[in-house]
């Protein structure tokens, strides 16, 4: 079986910002391999949110194509977006609904079973330790909670390909510790994880490989230990401040 | 297909359920203060000022009508209040369906709960007017079409809105410039022939105003053909209006959201 599992091919996004476009990606090649946690860096407004949205389908690549499987995902978005779970940064549940509501519908929005959506639903109030929580509404739980809900929710329909854009930002430690251990649960049953992180520490106790992003380019993508190798550093952080430095002077 | 199709029903349920346990009952509440007060207006103070005693049954109809189309500022607000805060339409959109569908569910849906409080006012207008407003000659299925042809025009209008506002910021104004003038032009006031006696050329002016063709529709089905606009012409104009209004919306809204 091929280990590629996404390929994004020469992608560039424009965006309309107040009637100003700007170029936020340019030629972007990057291959994401089965199973694998890859965490996009770079500082703020260097494009990781928009690629990230760009592999969640949310967004249309302005040129390039994204392979998915060996296929554009844009010829076939629907059997995409049943593959991939998407968890944006900012908490988008439905304020309406309880946490198993929320769950019970996108189960259904996926075209679950019902069996199966009763099944998965006690399964992750079970993994998630939301099972106390499973009556109310997403307005009262705390961050924390909520993020856990969002991951739920994105994993409802058990996707191959889970993007998670900056999941722990303003999460107390152990709490951003807990998630850690549910994304590494993750992995470990062969689901492949895109993880957007400001977080260098994130990073650094997550990721197979990391893409770091600057000015829309991509500058360079290893594992951690062969950047921190290549640059001396003891630290991801210390790498991070140093391509900063890098790029600050050119 | 069958896959995006459940996905669209499902969401269109989510939508229903949602609105029929928390916003139903206030929707028909708010429309039914409009009524109340409106018409009864029109039936007991404005005769005593020289209007005419049959205008309250005129107003009273065209309430159901207008009551529709308000609602798409309703959901309007909804709508961008959410792009604006929790965004839970990026999750929709990111949904296993193209976002061309998504609006059209939205579409759906706002129809759908335009119709429901509407045709929850109409006994009450019946009890308001009574004698004055005969049922019996009331062609049901006539009204049918007014009602499906109206809702979906509340519901392009709504996407249409959505597109064209930035924020919750400037949604005021268009309340102001562009809804009021329709509605206020749109029929409910005055027949379209009763502002072609006095201004024609404004008359002329007014036809390219949706709004009217509904209006005068509905004011078929209670009052007779004679002194409105011709029925079925109307019904195909506004019907022209709601492909035309929703293709733009829906095309508007895309580009807005940038979404695949």
């Amino acid at each position: 079986m091929n280990s590629i599992l996404l390929s994004a091919e020469n992608i560039s996004k424009v965006r309309l910002f107040d009637r100003h476009r700007k170029l936020v990606l340019q030629d972007i090649n990057l291959q994401i391999n089965r199973g694998e946690i890859i965490c996009l860096l770079g500082a703020n407004g260097a494009g990781k949110t928009t690629l990230s949205s760009l592999i969640a389908s949310i967004y249309p690549a302005t040129s390039g194509d994204i392979l998915f499987e060996g296929h554009s995902i844009y010829k076939n978005l629907t059997k995409y977006r049943h593959a991939i779970g998407y968890c944006p940064q900012k908490i988008n549940l439905d304020n309406d609904l309880t946490v198993e509501q929320n769950l019970r519908w996108a189960g259904r929005y996926m075209g679950l079973p019902a069996d199966l959506i009763e099944q998965r639903l006690d399964e992750s109030l079970k993994l998630y330790g939301l099972s106390k929580y499973r009556t109310s509404k997403p307005g009262e739980l705390s961050g924390g909670y909520a993020r856990r809900v969002l991951l739920a929710r994105a994993l409802m329909h058990n996707p191959k390909l889970l993007i998670l854009d900056e999941p722990t930002v303003g999460l107390d430690p152990h709490i951003r510790h807990q998630l850690w251990n549910v994304i590494r649960e993750l992995k470990a049953r062969g689901v492949t994880i895109v993880l957007t992180t400001h977080y260098l520490d994130e990073a650094e106790t997550l990721a197979d490989r990391v893409c770091v992003l600057e000015n829309g380019h991509i500058r360079l993508i290893d594992t951690p230990a062969g950047l921190k190798s290549a640059y001396q550093k003891s630290s991801l952080e210390d790498v991070f401040i140093h391509l900063l430095k890098e790029e600050a002077q050119s | 297909m069958k896959s995006m199709m459940k996905t669209a029903y499902q969401l269109l349920k989510t939508d229903i359920f949602k609105f029929v346990r928390y916003s139903l009952f206030n929707n028909v509440i708010n429309k039914m203060v409009w009524v109340v007060c409106s018409v009864l207006v029109a039936l007991y103070i404005w005769p005593s000022m020289g209007m005419s005693a049959n205008f309250c049954v005129f107003l009273g109809v065209g309430a159901i009508v207008s009551c529709i189309f308000w609602d798409c500022w309703d959901v309007s607000v909804q709508f961008i209040a959410d792009l604006d805060g929790n965004n839970i339409t990026q999750y929709y959109l990111s949904l296993p369906i193209p976002a061309p569908w998504f609006f059209v569910k939205q579409a759906i849906f706002y129809a759908i709960r335009a119709l429901i409080p509407a045709l929850c006012i109409l006994p009450l207008i019946k009890l308001i007017l009574w004698n004055k407003l005969n049922l019996i000659q009331v062609h049901w299925l006539l009204f049918a079409v007014v009602m499906f042809s109206t809702c979906f025009f509340g519901a392009t209008l709504s996407l249409f809105i959505t597109s064209r506002v930035k924020d919750m910021n400037s949604i005021d104004n268009i309340s102001m410039r562009f809804l009021f003038p329709i509605w206020f032009f749109g029929g409910g006031q005055f027949s379209w022939y009763t502002l072609y006696g006095i201004a024609p050329v404004i008359a002329k002016i007014s036809l390219i105003n949706p709004l009217l063709y509904a209006m005068e529709s509905m004011h078929v089905v209670f009052l007779g053909q004679q002194g409105y606009l011709p029925f079925w012409p109307s019904i195909g104009v506004l019907w022209v209006f709601n492909i035309a209004i929703g293709a733009y919306g829906a095309w508007s809204l895309m580009r807005r959201l940038d979404c695949v």
